[in-house]
């Protein structure tokens, strides 16, 4: 005889039954919660991943660009002598060159001064080299200021190299007996050099 | 099999039992039972067996057992208002005392009249309800047919006399409110009285079938008016209400029912068939004689709960049955959550999926792309970033070279209009006053070794003195007026360091009238020209 469907022994069976359904429908809410977590990881990994990869192709296309815009420029100024060290006498002869050409000032005397590294605004961004800076400063006398523009002309023209004519101080001496109308001139004249970054500078420079 | 609502019909002679089909009451079993089962053993068991091959046919069935024979005992009992632990405990107490002999017993369901405790207090009478208990006095005659029901642990819902279930006819009737009924109805044991008032029913009995013929009904009906007359529920002080007497048979009596009434005893009297009381009629019962299926259906038995069956073991199966039920409706509320939040999350799960593959391809690809562009692009010797920097910087610093001709041009332009001022002095530097020019730079260098930031500033000078010929204000109003013309020919900011003639509150004023040469008119004015780096001059 087949047990009475609302007996003890059927209610007890058909308990545990629902108490084992419970539990395989909390392992399976607990399973496919495990699935979930590990598929929202793996996309939070693969997005990060996409980030990553998409940051490295920007700075290579970044880089391209960089390449193709400067590299020529780079170059040549290499070629003219960019890099090159700095030497007071070869800068000395450069200086005494560009006077040489007949332009009416008269160079009393120069001094290039000790090296100085330069760190103005715009070299913040320079890491593969140091800027340093070679002061000339020369005393002239020019007739008129023709002669002095001409002078500054004529340095500004042959004098190689990354220079800069930065300051300069016209006098015009009224009460000397000679040449009443002669300009007294103090300039300065800057050579920046790019050294190598591993450059220390010494007293001796 | 679907589980419906079996009704088990039990007389003193036979034994009916009714299935709630879709299409309606249907009536699935009939076995007929000895009277005498003492006598007649055999035929009982027959009879026992019988019964019991037809319950084994529908174990999921929810059974009613409805009582309808003459042993059965009501009792009125005047009760305190109390609370409904305190009522049931006392009402249960009083069943206990008053039927001894057999344990089904119930009492009938009372309806309160609206605001019945503040009508009494009104009348000041004490706060009482009369209610009715009743009991199934040969209980006998009933346990083969229960024992069947509980051995094979059957749902039954309840145990109940057919009279205690008569009020529901009732809403049938459609009659005035606040109204008594006497209410006759044929069944297969007799005619069954019951009298109901408006708290519920109040006495109920079974005329067993008698030799009258057609005139039984109407003096089974005058024996039951004088009844109700003698234990003063009607016709008596202040119930003398309308009677309506209902006569329910399928086939009424041709002869002309009257009752007997005065002034203090009204009362009204109709006969109905069945088929006008029901709209959804089971045909093949409409016309036979025995109309008690009228009472079984849910509205029927909904106020008696278990009826007679209440405390005793016949309802342990109904108890199971409705943890079983409630088990089942949990596991299954729960499987249908986990199923919804299984579908939703492997939803979600697989669009994680398909994100993060198409991420991952993403990745891959661009990684490939990047790699190539990285193998394409020209080798150097400096990272880009270094490329731009060298040359931008190299041509930042030779933007600083101060175009002399030029700045000298405008400061000419500017001094034109003031033919009075000779310069003697024309000074400019980045930074600070181009005086320091002689001491080794525009500022005064930092200890560390390194060059003076330069300011983006030029800073020009230009000194001179003021003509002999000129009046002392005026020559101080026209350096004034250079200071601004140099301003403005310079887009700069001027200052005027020494005036001609010292104005200013704390200084002093030599000179002698016509003396030029011992007048010191030397002037000094300065202009700081801002300059963008990328175009120093």
């Amino acid at each position: 005889m087949r047990t009475p469907r609302y007996s003890k022994a059927a209610l007890h069976r058909t308990l545990q039954c629902c108490a084992a359904a419970m539990v395989v429908c909390v392992l399976a809410v607990g399973f496919v919660s495990a699935r979930r977590t590990a598929a929202q990881q793996r996309g939070e990994r693969a997005a990060q991943r996409a980030q990553t990869a998409k940051s490295r192709l920007d700075i290579a296309n970044q880089h391209r660009v960089l390449i193709d815009k400067y590299r020529d420029r780079y170059q040549d100024l290499v070629r003219e002598g960019l890099l090159v060290r700095f030497d007071r006498a070869v800068a000395s002869d450069w200086f005494e060159a560009a006077l040489s050409a007949k332009n009416g000032a008269r160079i009393d005397g120069y001094v290039i001064g000790k090296d100085a590294l330069y760190a103005g605004p715009g070299t913040a961004e320079l890491s593969a080299f140091r800027v340093v800076s070679h002061r000339l400063e020369f005393n002239a006398t020019a007739a008129d200021e023709d002669e002095f523009a001409d002078l500054m002309n004529s340095i500004q023209k042959r004098v190689p190299g990354t220079t800069a004519e930065e300051a300069c101080s016209v006098t015009r001496d009224r009460q000397s007996s000679g040449d009443a109308e002669a300009l007294a001139l103090h300039c300065a004249l800057v050579w920046y050099e790019f050294a190598p970054s591993n450059t220390e500078l010494t007293a001796s420079q | 099999m679907r589980a419906c609502n079996h009704y088990v019909y039990i007389t003193a002679t036979a034994l009916e039992c009714y299935r709630d089909l879709p299409g309606g009451l249907a009536l699935t079993a009939s076995i007929s039972t000895p009277r005498n089962m003492s006598v007649d053993r055999d035929s009982h068991e027959v009879s026992v067996r019988q019964f019991e091959s037809h319950l084994d046919q529908y174990p999921r069935d929810r059974y009613f057992v409805i009582t309808d024979n003459q042993a059965e005992a009501y009792q009125a009992e005047t009760v305190p208002t109390l609370s409904r632990r305190d009522l049931n405990l006392l009402l249960t107490r009083k069943l206990e005392q008053r039927y001894r002999t057999t344990g089904y017993r119930g009492v009938v369901p009372h309806r309160s009249r609206p605001y019945a405790f503040i009508r009494n207090l009104a009348r000041r009478r004490s706060p009482t309800t009369t209610r009715i208990l009743y009991a199934l006095i040969n209980p006998e005659t009933l346990a083969p047919w229960l024992d069947a029901l509980e051995r094979r642990a059957l749902n039954v819902r309840g145990l109940y006399s057919l009279g205690a279930l008569m009020p529901a006819l009732t809403m049938h009737l459609k009659l005035p409110a606040r109204s008594d009924a006497l209410i006759v109805l044929r069944t297969a044991a007799g005619y069954r009285h019951a009298f109901v008032s408006p708290s519920g029913l109040r006495f109920s009995r079974l005329c067993a079938y008698s030799n009258a013929g057609d005139t039984q009904v109407g003096q089974e009906i005058d024996k039951t008016l004088q009844y109700l007359t003698m234990t003063r529920l009607w016709g008596v002080d202040s119930r003398h209400r309308m009677l309506h007497i209902a006569v329910i048979d399928a086939q009424p009596s041709s002869v002309a029912l009257t009752v007997p009434g005065n002034n203090l005893r009204m009362a009204e009297l109709v006969q109905l068939r069945p088929r006008e009381l029901v709209p959804k009629r089971p045909e093949a019962l409409l016309d036979a004689t025995n109309s008690a299926w009228l009472l079984f259906n849910h509205a029927a038995l909904r106020e008696h709960g278990f009826g007679c069956a209440a405390g005793i073991s016949l309802q342990d199966a109904s108890r199971r049955a409705n943890y079983r039920r409630a088990a089942l409706c949990s596991t299954a509320a729960v499987a249908a959550v986990s199923a919804g939040y299984l579908a939703f999350t492997e939803i979600a799960t697989r669009e994680h999926n398909a994100l993060a593959s198409t991420s991952e391809l993403i990745a891959e690809h661009m990684n490939i792309t990047a790699q190539s562009t990285e193998q394409a692009a020209p080798k150097t010797d400096l990272e880009p970033e270094q490329l731009r920097a060298v040359v931008q910087t190299r041509d930042r610093l030779l933007a600083r070279s101060i175009d002399a001709a030029g700045l000298m041009q405008r400061t000419a332009a500017a001094l034109a209009p003031f033919p009075d001022l000779d310069v003697d002095l024309l000074e400019w530097s980045y930074g600070g006053s181009p005086a320091a020019l002689g001491a080794g730079g525009a500022s005064p260098p930092p200890s560390d070794g390194s060059a003076p930031v330069s300011p983006d500033n030029i800073v020009l000078r230009v000194g001179g003195h003021s003509g002999a010929n000129l009046l002392k204000s005026n020559a101080n109003a026209a350096v004034a007026g250079l200071a601004a013309a140099l301003a403005h020919e310079l887009n700069g900011q001027q200052s005027i360091e020494k005036l001609p003639f010292d104005v200013a509150p704390g200084g002093t004023l030599a000179a002698r009238p016509k003396g030029v040469d011992a007048a010191k008119t030397e002037f000094s004015v300065t202009v700081t020209i801002p300059v963008n780096p990328e175009h120093a001059s």
